[in-house]
C-alpha cells in the first residue's frame, strides 16, 4: 500500500475549475465569432487567429521569463485564449496583422503580466489593449468596412454611433433601422455586430453560472436610464435608449467584459454599483464626450474603482450585531 | 397518519450540494464488529480537558470499568470497552493527527463475552422518578459525549447557566456529510430508543418544543419517526424535514433552519435558548439509562473504496486497520487507496496510518481512491466570489485567506466565526485551500490579540 496523502479538509472538490470557466466563456463567444466571419470573411479569420496565436505566444514568453512551473498547463488554462478572443472581437475587421499583434502584446504583457498575471490585474487586459490601440492608432482603429462576406472588396463606411456623433440623429435614422442593428447587419468591431447571438452566448453563461445578473443588468439599466433621460428631454436631438442598447459594445461589454471576475467587485452590492456606474459613464461619453463609443473607457474607469467599491460593500456575516 | 406540519426548511444563506455517495452504505443493517485483540484508547476522546488515566500497567479491567477519570467539569469519563489487561500506557498518534496519551488494553475475548451480559438486561425505568440532577449525573457517569463529530461533553450541554432560558431542543438527524449513513441507519433501527433518549433530554432541559431535524434524502426515517410519534401520541416532539444541503447539520445552520434564530457572533446556542444534540447521543443516553451501559462503542460507517461498505457497531479503541479488514473486508484495491478519513470527507481528518483508532466522535471511516482525490497546487484567486456565495456564515473567505497569508491579525476577527465546513475550499475553481488558511487565521488573530493587549497594558 502506498503512503496515504495527508491533506486538510475538505477531501472532495467540486468539478468546477478555472479551465471550465474560461472555456465556457470562449464557447459563449463562439457564435458571435462565427457571425463575424460570415460578415467579414477572411479578414475576421485573420484577426481572430492572429490575436489568439500571438496571445498564447506572449503568455508563454511571459511565464518563461518569470520562471513559472507548468508553463504549458497555464498557457492553455483558457484565460489567455479568452483575453485574446475578446481583444479580437474588439478590433475593427480591417485591422492589419501588426495592429492585432501589438494589441495582444499590450493585453497579455502589459495588461496582465506586469500586474502579476492571472488574478492580479486591475484592468481588464483586453480593454487595456483596445484603449491603447484606439489612442495610439486612431486611424486604423476607426476605419470600418461594410460587411461583404468573403468578398475581398473593402468599402469604408461609418458605424451607427459615428453617424450619430458626426451627422446627427436624423441622418442616423435614415441609414439604419433597429431590427438590422439587433440582428447584426451594420458595421463595427467584430464582436459587436449581432446582439442576438451575444445574448444567446450570455444565456449560456448564466446557465453555467459563470456570470451573475447584477453587472449586466445594472449596467444596461444605467445606460438605458441615462440616455433615456436625454431622449425624453429632446427626442429630436438624442437617439432613443433602445438604439444605445443595440449599438457599439453595450451588450458585449455588459455581458462579457464588465463581468470579468478578476476586475469586477466581489459582492453582489458592489457589482450593482459597478454596473450602474459603468452604464452611466458609457452614456456620458456617448452623449457628451468627443468619442462616439464609450463602453471600453467606462469599464476601464470603473475597474480602477473596484478596490474602493469592495472596501465599502463588504458582506455582513450572519450573527453580526451590525445592521444588514 | 400525521403529515409533517412544516414544508422542508433550510438555513438562509450559502450551502453546497456535493455528490452524496450515500448509496454505498445506505440501508445496510448495523453489524457488530468482531472484537480486536487489542484496543488503544486515547485520553482525548472529547472536547475540553483530557481525562486522567486511573489504571496501571498489567492491571486487569472488566468491561465497563472506568479507566480514566474526568479532569474537571469540562471533560468526560472513559470506560473500558472490553475486559482484559492493560498492556501499556503510551504516547500514540490519534485519529485526529495529534500525539496523545493512549491506554492499550489486551482484550480477553472469553471474559468479555461473559462480562458483557451485565449490560444486556433492560431496566424499565420511570422517568418521572428521576430528578434533573440525577439524570445529568447519570449521563456524566456514563461518559456520554456528543456523537456528531465534535464530541462535546453532553452533561455540559445540558447544564446551561441559570440565567439562560432554554425553550427549544433540537435533535440533529441531518447527517449532511457525504458518504456517511450511520445516523440514518441508527434512526431506522433504533427509532423508539432515540425517542426515549430524546424524552430524557427534553425532561432535563424542561423545554416546550422538541424538534427532530432530518434531511429529506432520509425520507424513510422522516416517515418512521412521524408515524411512531403519532402512534405513541407524543405531541411535543415534532419531526422537521430539512432540505438536503451541506452543511444542514451544522449547529448554527440547523438552529436557523428550524427556529429562524441566529446565534450572535461569539455566543453559544444557550444564549438564544436552544440546545442541539445528535441522534447518536440520544441513543447513548437511552442505553445509559435503560441498560446502565456506558459509552464503549459507537455506530460508524465504513465506506468509500472498500469491498463491503456498511454501518458497523465498533468498540472505541479499535484500529482503523481492523475495522476496515474485518468489517469492510478490506480495500477494493490497496494500491489505489490514497486517503483514509476519520469522519466525513468535508470535515474529517485524513489519517497518517491505519493503526489509529476509532474514537467516541468517529462517525465514519472513508477510504478515497486516486479517482476521487487529486491533489493540486493552489492557483491564484480569480475573484469569482463563489466562496462568498456558498459560505453559510456569509464571511468573505478569499479576504480572510489573504489576510492570513499576509499575517494581518487585526483584520481576522471574522475568522473566529468560521464553522470550518469547507464549502469555500470545495467550490474554489483554482483549488485554493481557503478553509485551511482560515483555520490558521484564527490562531493568527488570537496571537495578534494577545500582543495588542500586552501593548495596551504597557501604555
Amino acid at each position: 500500500m502506498k503512503p496515504l496523502i495527508l491533506t486538510s479538509a475538505p477531501h472532495i472538490k467540486s468539478k468546477s475549475t478555472l479551465q471550465q470557466i474560461m472555456y465556457d466563456v470562449a464557447l459563449a463567444l463562439a457564435p458571435v465569432s462565427a457571425w463575424s466571419i460570415y460578415l467579414f470573411g477572411w479578414k475576421s479569420v485573420v484577426v481572430i487567429v492572429t490575436a489568439i496565436a500571438s496571445g498564447l505566444v506572449f503568455e508563454a514568453a511571459a511565464l518563461k521569463i518569470q520562471k513559472k512551473a507548468q508553463i504549458m498547463k497555464t498557457v492553455f488554462d483558457g484565460s489567455a485564449i479568452v483575453t485574446s478572443l475578446l481583444l479580437a472581437l474588439n478590433m475593427p475587421p480591417a485591422s492589419p496583422i501588426w495592429l492585432t499583434i501589438t494589441g495582444s502584446f499590450v493585453a497579455i504583457i502589459i495588461g496582465k503580466h506586469t500586474f502579476g498575471g492571472l488574478g492580479y490585474n486591475i484592468f481588464n487586459p483586453a480593454l487595456v489593449a483596445r484603449v491603447f490601440l484606439l489612442i495610439s492608432f486612431p486611424m486604423q482603429m476607426t476605419r470600418w468596412i461594410s460587411p461583404n462576406g468573403f468578398n475581398s472588396e473593402e468599402i469604408t463606411v461609418a458605424t451607427p454611433l459615428d453617424v450619430l456623433k458626426v451627422s446627427g440623429l436624423q441622418k442616423m435614422q435614415e441609414s439604419f433601422n433597429m431590427n438590422d442593428l439587433f440582428n447584426g447587419y451594420s458595421t463595427g468591431s467584430l464582436g459587436e455586430m449581432s446582439e442576438l447571438l451575444l445574448l444567446i452566448g450570455a444565456a449560456y453563461l448564466f446557465f453555467r453560472k459563470v456570470i451573475t445578473w447584477e453587472i449586466p443588468v445594472s449596467m444596461l439599466l444605467g445606460l438605458f436610464l441615462f440616455t433615456g433621460a436625454f431622449y425624453l428631454v429632446d427626442p429630436l436631438k438624442y437617439a432613443s435608449p433602445f438604439f444605445h442598447m443595440v449599438t457599439g459594445g453595450a451588450i458585449l461589454g455588459a455581458f462579457f467584459m464588465a463581468t470579468d471576475m478578476v476586475t469586477s467587485p466581489i459582492t453582489r452590492k458592489g457589482m450593482l454599483i459597478f454596473g450602474a456606474m459603468t452604464g452611466i459613464i458609457t452614456g456620458i461619453i456617448r452623449i457628451l464626450g468627443s468619442y462616439p463609443e464609450g463602453v471600453s473607457f467606462a469599464i476601464i474607469m470603473m475597474n480602477a474603482f473596484v478596490p474602493l467599491i469592495d472596501r465599502y460593500t463588504k458582506v455582513i456575516k450572519i450573527g453580526s450585531d451590525k445592521k444588514r | 397518519m400525521r403529515k409533517s406540519l412544516f414544508k422542508p426548511v433550510t438555513f438562509k444563506k450559502g450551502g453546497i450540494h456535493p455528490l452524496e455517495n450515500k448509496h454505498l452504505s445506505a440501508h445496510k443493517a448495523i453489524v457488530e464488529l468482531p472484537l480486536p485483540d487489542q484496543l488503544s484508547i486515547n485520553l482525548s476522546q472529547h472536547l475540553g480537558k483530557k481525562a486522567k488515566a486511573i489504571v496501571e500497567k498489567k492491571q486487569v479491567v472488566c468491561i465497563g470499568d472506568v479507566i480514566a477519570e474526568a479532569d474537571g467539569p469540562f471533560s468526560a469519563l472513559i470506560h473500558a470497552p472490553a475486559s482484559g489487561t492493560i498492556k501499556r500506557i503510551e504516547e500514540k498518534l490519534s485519529a485526529q493527527g495529534i500525539m496523545e496519551t493512549t491506554i492499550v488494553i489486551e482484550v480477553n475475548k472469553e471474559k468479555t463475552g461473559i462480562d458483557r451480559s451485565k449490560f444486556e438486561t433492560l431496566n424499565e425505568i420511570d422517568l418521572s422518578s428521576f430528578s434533573r440532577e440525577e439524570l445529568i449525573k447519570k449521563i456524566q457517569q456514563n461518559g456520554i459525549v456528543g456523537q456528531g463529530g465534535a464530541a462535546f461533553p453532553t452533561h455540559m450541554k445540558l447544564s446551561p447557566p441559570l440565567d439562560k432560558q432554554i425553550d427549544v431542543l433540537i435533535i440533529n438527524g441531518a447527517e449532511c456529510e457525504p458518504y456517511l449513513t450511520a445516523d440514518h441507519q441508527l434512526m431506522l433501527e433504533k427509532s423508539m430508543e432515540i425517542i426515549k433518549g430524546t424524552l430524557v433530554l427534553a425532561k432535563i432541559l424542561g423545554v416546550e418544543h422538541t424538534f427532530i431535524g432530518i434531511e429529506q434524502n432520509k425520507f424513510d426515517a422522516i416517515d418512521l419517526f412521524t408515524k411512531i410519534l403519532n402512534d405513541q401520541n407524543i405531541t411535543h416532539i415534532q419531526v422537521i424535514p430539512l432540505i438536503t444541503k451541506y452543511p444542514q447539520g451544522g449547529e448554527k445552520q440547523l438552529i436557523n433552519a428550524i427556529t429562524g434564530r441566529d446565534i450572535p457572533s461569539g455566543q453559544l446556542p444557550f444564549d438564544i435558548g436552544v440546545v442541539v444534540h445528535n441522534v447518536g447521543t440520544a441513543f447513548s443516553i437511552y442505553e445509559a439509562l435503560y441498560y446502565n451501559k456506558p459509552v464503549m462503542d459507537r455506530v460508524t460507517t465504513i465506506t468509500g473504496f472498500v469491498k463491503n461498505p456498511g454501518n458497523f457497531r465498533i468498540k472505541i479503541g479499535t484500529s482503523f486497520q481492523h475495522a476496515i479488514d474485518t468489517g469492510a473486508q478490506g480495500f477494493l484495491d490497496e494500491e489505489r487507496v490514497r486517503s483514509v478519513i476519520n469522519g466525513g470527507p468535508m470535515m474529517g481528518q485524513s489519517v497518517r496510518q491505519l493503526d489509529v483508532t476509532v474514537m467516541k466522535g468517529t462517525g465514519g471511516i472513508v477510504a478515497l481512491a486516486d479517482a476521487e482525490i487529486t491533489y493540486q497546487d493552489e492557483g491564484p484567486c480569480i475573484r469569482c466570489s463563489r466562496c462568498i456565495d456558498v459560505c453559510p456564515i456569509n464571511l468573505m473567505p478569499l479576504q480572510l485567506a489573504d489576510d492570513t497569508i499576509m499575517n494581518n491579525g487585526k483584520l481576522l476577527r471574522d475568522a473566529l466565526d468560521c464553522i470550518e465546513c469547507g464549502n469555500c475550499s470545495y467550490i474554489c475553481p483554482t483549488n485554493r485551500k481557503l478553509v485551511h488558511w482560515i483555520k490558521i487565521g484564527k490562531k493568527v488573530y488570537r496571537t495578534w490579540k494577545v500582543q495588542e493587549e500586552k501593548f495596551n497594558k504597557n501604555i
